[in-house]
């Protein structure tokens, strides 16, 4: 499965899963050993090994394995809890769509369970999404000057139903500085897909 | 303005290459079909036989109708100046250069500093390009980062307005068009003044992969019934939004700004729309969408050139760089890409000095180096004279072997017609050089363009355009705030 999981290749890896739970391997063990490859594969592409296709590629191929092979059956009974919950998004009126998308995969590969609720999404989303996902982060991308309200308005919005204080907030995207996190309330603020990592495990207390 | 049917321009496509890359093109329109966000473009296109889905938003444009709105479009598009002398055409191999929109932070070359960009910083960059001559038609260059958010938009305009005579083009930001429109026809002297000086023109983008969002096709239409020009072009990122095969991130381009144009010639025949893309390449080590990359230069040649086969005017980018500062890097990757981007024969060349940090810091100093840049590669695309006089045959007999030129009237009469004399770059020798301070160029660029801003004082508008002005973005700020936003 590591050799799958390197190979960037979702289809060896579907079989290589199936095999394994053929050959009697709990899904227990086989989650932890992919969560450890996957950990790996996000060290390699901090240090430069990799490339961002190659990351996201088996990011993906191990999101489809857990999701519909390992989940299910560990359902109830599984141990080895997610780092934590996140819940990303880019904001209302704002599409832009790749910066997003790697914070979430890098969050993933680092241990993070991670719900992704796509671009544009209005305030009241994401409100919605701390109500039922009760997740430990939200993650807001913003990439316009013109939508960078929408980050400030959404952190308005979780306060007026007194979810704020069940929830941290961290924003990014380029025109987003800390200065800008600091007027709007947020809890933290990272240039890019790897300081995300090290911002979430710094304001949920996870040690390296 | 660069002008030289003589020298043939850059071109990388053979006849065969563009015949596979429009049917490739017309395939990939009439096949996989483009999703469309909004519902009255989508049954604009139903209605002219392209197969629309209108619950998944999805129009299929049949190869004809491509065509037909190739051939519908405006084959030449006049771009007014406040004034008539600033008016400049896009046809043919004209060669049109303008800063961008967008940097939301400024370098301060003179101590490093990168701080926010502001609403002065805007009126200033409009200045300097008001003044320096290689610069066309202008962009605000920066977005004011110290104005209410969401009218950022209609800031950056009102300083483009005020402080240039040059034709305006300003980005699209989602914001209802009309807002835009109202403001260049107070300077115009009213909507149908605008038509006739269509002093205005917008700059928008489908979102690659084949999706064209909501307002941005609401304000593609509302600017084609405005008979105002209008740039509509992709800008994908090869590996993420794009293939990462050069001719597949092409054919997708294409397809992508060619509905775009489907949509505006039926929106209204001979809609003024400008051709292009904007492609680049996601670097794969960072993510980042690279402003310098020699994949993005490619595709500028690209697109020139098929938008030139199809008769359409286009729209290029040069002058940027990926460097964080005004370094080696950065004058190398802005000055090949100006050199490109002319020598492609596009009719309007943005970013001009606009963007290190791939887009997201400005420099003013940046746009005076561009200055120079292209005044000498406006020089080297003029290519030769050949005539009797300047063949000098009689000169050379003249002189004769051992002889020398210094003296002669002939050198005199051509000295200065011939050559080109450098503004900025430096040829001192060494001695001099020291004794004036061993300024480098950053150091020159600086005292330039302090000089250019506190001596330069664009034209102003008439005192009742300026109050009018004034007026109509009190007047949208409220209506867009819901309040009259603090000053
Ligand atoms: C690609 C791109 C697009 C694509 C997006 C495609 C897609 N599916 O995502 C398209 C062409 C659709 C597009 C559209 C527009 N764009 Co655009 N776009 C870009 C561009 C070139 C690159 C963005 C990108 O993908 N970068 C690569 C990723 C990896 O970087 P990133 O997004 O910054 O993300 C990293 C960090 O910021 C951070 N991060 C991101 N999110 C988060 C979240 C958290 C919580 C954290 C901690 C960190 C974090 O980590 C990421 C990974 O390292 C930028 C320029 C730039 N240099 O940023 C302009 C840019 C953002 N766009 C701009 C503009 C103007 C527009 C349009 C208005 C253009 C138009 N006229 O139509 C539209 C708006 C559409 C809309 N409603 O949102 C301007 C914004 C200017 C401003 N002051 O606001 C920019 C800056 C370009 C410019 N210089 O003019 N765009």
């Amino acid at each position: 499965m590591r050799e799958a999981l390197h190979a960037f290749d979702q289809e060896r890896l579907v079989e290589a899963t199936e095999r394994a739970l053929e050959q009697g391997y709990s899904p227990q063990d086989l989650l932890e050993g992919l969560t450890e490859g996957l950990r790996e594969v996000g060290d390699r592409f901090e240090k430069g090994e990799l490339f961002l296709a190659e990351l996201v590629a088996a990011g993906e191929a191990a999101k489809k394995v857990i999701a519909e092979y390992l989940k299910p059956m560990l359902e109830g009974g599984g141990e080895g809890e997610p780092l934590g919950h996140i819940v990303i998004g880019t904001v209302a009126g704002d599409i832009h769509d790749i910066g997003k998308g790697i914070v979430g995969m890098m969050l993933f590969t680092a241990g993070f369970e991670v719900k992704d609720l796509g671009v544009d999404v209005p305030a009241e989303m994401f409100v919605q999404a701390v109500r039922e996902e009760k997740p430990d982060v939200i993650a807001m991308s913003a990439l316009l000057t013109t939508t960078l309200p929408m980050q400030r308005e959404t952190i308005e919005a979780l306060e007026k139903s007194g979810l704020r204080n069940t929830v941290k907030v961290i924003v990014g995207g380029s025109p987003v500085t800390s200065e800008w996190a600091d007027e709007i309330g947020a809890d933290g603020y990272a240039e890019d897909a790897v300081g995300a990592v090290k911002l979430v495990k710094e304001i949920l207390g996870i040690r390296e | 303005m660069i002008e030289n049917p003589k020298i043939g321009l850059f071109e990388i496509f053979t006849r065969d290459d563009i015949y596979r890359i429009h049917t490739a093109t017309l395939e990939v329109l009439e096949r996989t079909g483009v999703r469309v966000e909004e519902e009255s473009a989508l049954k604009l296109l139903a209605s002219i036989g392209s197969d629309v889905d209108l619950s998944r938003r999805i129009a299929k444009i049949p190869q004809n109708v491509v065509e037909e709105a190739i051939r519908n479009s405006a084959r030449t598009i006049h771009f007014a100046g406040r004034s008539r002398e600033d008016d400049i055409r896009l046809e043919g191999k004209r060669v049109n250069f303008g800063p961008g929109e967008g940097a939301t932070s400024i370098l301060d070359c003179q101590s490093g500093i990168i701080r926010p960009s502001t609403k002065d910083d805007t009126v200033k960059a409009v200045k300097l390009a008001d003044a320096l001559d290689t610069i066309d038609f202008v962009m605000p260059l920066f977005t004011a980062q110290d104005v209410p958010k969401p009218v950022m938009p209609l800031h950056d305009l009102d300083a483009a307005l005020r402080n240039t005579e040059k034709p305006v083009m300003v980005v699209d930001f989602g914001l209802e068009a009309n807002y835009l429109i109202d403001m260049a026809a107070v300077v115009a002297g009213g909507r149908e003044r605008l038509k006739e000086r269509p002093l205005l023109g917008m700059y928008s983008e489908p979102v690659s992969p084949l999706t064209h969002g909501k307002s941005h096709v609401r304000n593609l239409m509302t600017f084609a019934n405005a008979d105002l020009p209008i740039v509509y072009i992709p800008s994908p990122a090869c590996c993420s939004t794009a293939p990462a095969t050069l001719a597949g991130a092409i054919v997708q381009s294409n397809a992508e700004t060619l509905s775009g144009n489907v949509i505006a010639q039926f929106t209204r025949k001979g809609a003024k729309f400008i051709y292009g893309s904007d492609t680049s390449l996601m670097d794969q080590r960072t993510g980042v969408f690279s402003y310098g990359c020699p994949e993005w230069m490619i595709f500028n040649l690209a697109m020139a050139q098929l938008g030139r086969h199809y008769g359409l005017p286009t729209w290029s980018t040069g002058g940027c760089s990926d460097s964080k500062i005004l370094d080696g890097q950065a004058t190398f990757e802005a000055g090949l890409s100006l050199f490109i981007a002319a020598a492609s024969g596009a009719n309007l060349i943005h970013d001009v000095g606009s963007y290190l940090n791939f887009g997201l810091t400005g420099s003013l100093e940046l746009l005076t180096i561009c200055d120079e840049m292209l005044s000498m590669i406006a020089y080297i695309l003029r290519g030769v004279e050949v005539t009797d006089e300047t063949l000098a045959v009689d000169i050379i007999d003249k002189v004769g072997p051992g002889g020398h030129f210094i003296t002669q009237k002939h050198t005199l009469e051509f000295l200065k017609k011939e050559h080109w004399l450098p503004g900025l770059f430096d040829r001192q020798m060494r001695n001099n050089w020291v004794k004036s301070g061993s300024r480098d160029l950053l150091k020159r660029a600086g005292e330039k363009t302090e000089q250019i801003l506190s001596a330069h004082q664009p034209v102003p508008l008439p005192a009742d355009v300026n109050k009018e002005l004034d007026k109509t973005l009190r007047r949208s700020e409220k209506e867009i705030l819901g309040h009259q936003p603090k000053t």
